[in-house]
């Protein structure tokens, strides 16, 4: 060893000893959590963004990691429960001290997520989850991917109009998330000099939607905005379907669109969701391709919307922390975040600014075919 | 001699002891069974004709009932065909569809209610076949207020047609331009961006006409072809807005290249009358779905209506066949009008031999002894003729008439048989004559030989005629006596002695 390689080692050591300073970062890794939703009716939902993250740390970590650090992902269950939410950001924060987070799940969650993770000035990048009270007044530590929740009910409402509805129900849950859907999809109308013609609700984490039926039903609407989580929502479009409806059903993109048409097997036909990511199984965008072949590789086939916005979510995260320089602090984390603009993720673009952390308005709409394959 | 004494053999009626109280019953009724039986013949004969009626009454309606029914089974065919060339636009099949459902609606209702069809005053559907007749009626129902809701369609079916047939129109030229605009667009260096918008708006051009055509063709409306309809029209509108005047929020800046430009002021031109046919499709969606649902279960009821109208047809097909206990009870009463025809025939006889006999007795009573020998004789042969041709009636067949008129002759003129004889040849002298006279008289038992013989109170010419007839049969029994030698010859003989 000559004195060189020991002042090298040295200064790595007081570099170490900097990063060590900012929790979660070391020399050789760079530890990020998600707190999301594992286990419950919408497991589904936290399970597939836990894939589509990992799928891109693995490819990063495999060529090397983000200037020479590993990215590890630590995730906590939530349980999709307001409850037991800001324990699980905490536990992140203080137990596993994670540098930043990314792919959480869930409006009401997320509401109580924030707090804790403002408090802790941890960013979080990627929440699933488009309600305005996550965005609105704008939080310098959160940072979206995806369209928000009035974008996807704006485009409904008018896919809605221009196919000759002219009675829209809203069926959704009762909390923070569903009334954002609720509330985007009456602005919409509003816009339009139109109404909400009837409505129904669903308690978070349960099946009980028999009310809903009986109330959205007996209204004969055309089409209904659907704003809730998969398995109840399976549940409504059946009971509706069994009723005789002929409503279309139109869900925004945190139903969970794959565990959607999953749950409703041969009922799911012609049931429609707003998507804010791109197509996961059309391969004419880069950033799908790249998508496919990595899940592929980590053991993630089973290709669908959230794991791809997981996968779009982990790749803003790399994409910032590569900008954040060898020395990553959480400051410059946010800084870099808030210069991105017009990033082409590949064929998917963000866009961030001191005044705009929504990331993207990108909206799709799909519908689930004959077969349960999505066409759009 | 004392055979010839029969004016003396009549006793006075007085002396005879009256008839029991049963004869006398018997002879009542008797006397009154002919009108009874010629009533109950009557009243048979009525009622087979009554039953004739009947049955022939029952046979029409069955025929009515089962025409209606083959007339309901050929419309709920036509039915189906015209709803579902009506769901796609075709204005004859409206014709067709109302006049199948009108028929139907009337043949039903003919069925279940009656009415006059065919000239008929046809009754409701009998109460056995109701049963079947309620599957069928049940399953019009349906049908009808499909028929109906697919009926109330017409004015917008028709449209949609014509939409789909002016955007099927349309879409080659507008295939062309949009194909015209993604070439100019790589070859005047457009963006990649640029390049995939124009490539995406040819393909746009064609599923919007695919799913144009496959939601007016289809039997269903297939919710995702309507979706994807709504959408390709809107992403086809913001893209052609986007390259005209740029576009943030879908990342299309504006087309700078003045041919592109152009091309593309064309193309927003002729999707105009693209738009307003999908969008009249659209904006009519949820009807074209009803209307869609209607017919497809129309179609499907179809066969559900076919089959309870044949199961209806068997119905009507057994009740007929209950007709043939009209043939048993018809047959029956026949027979029983025939035996009451042939009781009536017997009576008559027995009547008629009743009053010959009394007759008879009469006349042996009435005839006076002539006063000239030749009077006397002839008198004999006459009365010998009157018995004899009497007997002979009374007996069936004519050999057995010759024994018994022998026998008479025999037994009441034996004694006398030389005098025949004599007689005999002497009345073959006017045979010729008489022959003709007797081909006059109509049989044996004609008028003049009614009455016994009697010179005495008859004219010239009667007596001529019946001495002609008396020689006649005399002629006609001489086989028997007159041949010597022969078995009858010599019994007579005996009998003579």
């Amino acid at each position: 060893m000559n004195r060189t390689t020991v002042g090298l080692l040295a200064a790595a050591a007081v570099f170490s000893l900097d990063s060590r300073a900012e929790n979660g970062v070391s020399a050789n890794r760079i530890l990020l959590g998600q707190s999301a939703v594992f286990s419950g009716p919408a497991a589904q939902l936290g399970i597939q963004m836990r894939n589509g993250i990992k799928a891109y740390l693995d490819y990063v970590n495999e060529r090397g990691g983000v200037h020479g650090r590993r990215l590890e992902l630590v995730s906590e269950d939530d349980r999709y429960e307001a409850s037991v939410a800001p324990a699980a950001s905490k536990k992140l924060i203080e137990e596993h001290r994670v540098f930043a987070l990314l792919g959480y799940v869930g409006t009401p969650t997320g509401a109580a997520h924030l707090p804790v993770v403002t408090q802790a000035k941890v960013p979080l990048v990627g929440m699933f989850t488009g309600a305005e009270i996550l965005r609105a007044p704008l939080n310098r530590y959160v940072f979206h991917v995806r369209a928000s929740y009035y974008d996807e009910t704006e485009k409904i409402v008018e896919q809605v109009v221009s196919t000759g509805g002219k009675k829209i129900s809203v069926f959704y849950q009762a909390d923070s998330y569903g009334e954002a859907g609720r509330k985007g999809t009456e602005i919409a109308l509003t816009k339009r000099g139109m109404v909400i013609h009837s409505s129904g609700t669903v308690e978070r984490n349960t099946l009980k939607v028999e009310e809903a039926v009986k109330a959205i039903h007996g209204s004969e609407p055309d089409a209904i905005v659907m704003v809730g989580a998969y398995a109840a929502c399976a549940e409504f479009i059946r009971q509706m379907r069994k009723t005789g409806s002929g409503a279309t059903f139109y869900n925004v993109s945190f139903v969970g669109s794959k565990a959607l048409a999953d749950a409703l097997g041969n009922d799911g036909s012609g049931v429609a969701i707003s998507q804010v990511v791109p197509f996961p199984w059309g391969s004419a965008v880069p950033v799908v391709k790249e998508y496919q072949s990595l899940a592929k590789k980590s053991g993630f086939a089973d290709y669908n919307f959230s794991a791809m916005e997981g996968f779009l979510t982990a790749k803003v995260m790399v994409e910032a922390l590569w900008r954040a320089g060898k020395n990553p602090t959480r400051e410059g984390l946010v800084d870099a975040l808030e210069k991105m603009q017009d990033v082409d993720l590949g064929g998917f673009y963000v866009s961030y600014s001191p005044k705009n952390h929504a990331g993207s308005k990108f909206v799709d709409l799909t519908i689930i075919g004959r077969n349960g394959k999505f066409l759009r | 001699m004392d055979r010839l004494q029969y004016t003396d053999t009549v006793e006075p009626s007085g002396a005879r002891t009256g008839p029991g109280r049963l004869e006398r019953l018997r002879r009542r009724l008797r006397g009154r069974r002919l009108p009874f039986l010629a009533g109950l013949l009557a009243l048979l004969i009525l009622v087979d004709a009554g039953l004739v009626v009947y049955d022939a009454r029952e046979a029409t309606f069955n025929t009515l009932y089962v025409a209606a029914v083959g007339k309901v089974r050929m419309l709920s065919q036509r039915l189906a065909k015209a709803a579902q060339q009506a769901s796609q636009g075709n204005a004859v099949a409206f014709k067709q569809l109302r006049d199948s459902r009108d028929e139907f609606a009337a043949v039903v209702k003919l069925l279940g209610g009656g009415g006059v069809a065919s000239g008929v005053t046809l009754p409701p559907t009998p109460e056995r076949v109701r049963p079947q007749f309620g599957t069928l009626e049940a399953q019009w129902y349906k049908t009808e207020r499909n028929a109906g809701l697919v009926i109330a369609e017409e004015r917008n079916l028709v449209a949609l047609g014509a939409a789909v047939r002016a955007i099927n129109d349309n879409n080659p030229a507008l295939l062309e331009l949009a194909d015209e605009i993604a070439a100019l667009s790589v070859q005047s260096g457009g963006s990649a961006r640029q390049n995939a918008i124009t490539a995406h708006l040819v393909m746009l051009t064609q599923r919007m006409a695919k799913n144009a055509n496959a939601m007016l063709a289809g039997d269903v409306v297939d919710p995702e072809v309507a979706f994807l309809l709504g959408k390709d029209t809107n992403t086809f509108r913001d893209l052609l807005q986007g390259l005209l005047h740029g576009n943030d929020a879908i990342r299309v800046a504006r087309a700078s290249d003045a041919e592109l430009r152009g091309k593309l002021g064309e193309l927003e031109s002729g999707f105009k009358q693209y738009q307003a046919g999908v969008t009249q499709i659209l904006g009519n969606m949820q009807r074209l779905v009803n209307a869609k649902r209607a017919t497809r279960d129309i179609f499907n009821d179809s066969e559900a209506l076919l089959v309870a109208s044949e199961k209806l047809e068997a119905g009507y097909q057994e009740e007929s066949e209950n007709r043939k206990y009209n043939f048993f009870a018809l047959g029956g009463i026949s027979l029983a009008a025939f035996l009451v025809l042939l009781l009536i025939g017997k009576v008559y006889l027995d009547d008629s031999r009743k009053r010959a006999e009394d007759s008879e007795r009469q006349s042996r009573s009435i005839i006076p002894r002539p006063k000239s020998k030749h009077r006397y004789w002839i008198n004999v042969v006459g009365n010998v003729a009157y018995t004899a041709v009497r007997e002979k009636n009374r007996s069936r067949s004519a050999v057995r008439g010759r024994k018994v008129i022998l026998r008479t002759l025999i037994s009441r003129w034996g004694t006398h048989w030389g005098t025949i004889e004599i007689l005999t040849v002497k009345v073959r002298l006017t045979f010729v004559f008489g022959w003709l006279s007797c081909a006059t008289i109509p049989g044996w038992s004609g008028w003049s030989l009614k009455t016994p013989f009697n010179w005495g109170k008859e004219g010239g010419s009667q007596i001529v005629v019946r001495v002609r007839v008396a020689a006649r049969i005399i002629k006609r029994i001489h086989p028997f006596v007159g041949k010597k030698g022969s078995l009858r010859s010599s019994i007579c003989a005996r009998k003579l002695r």
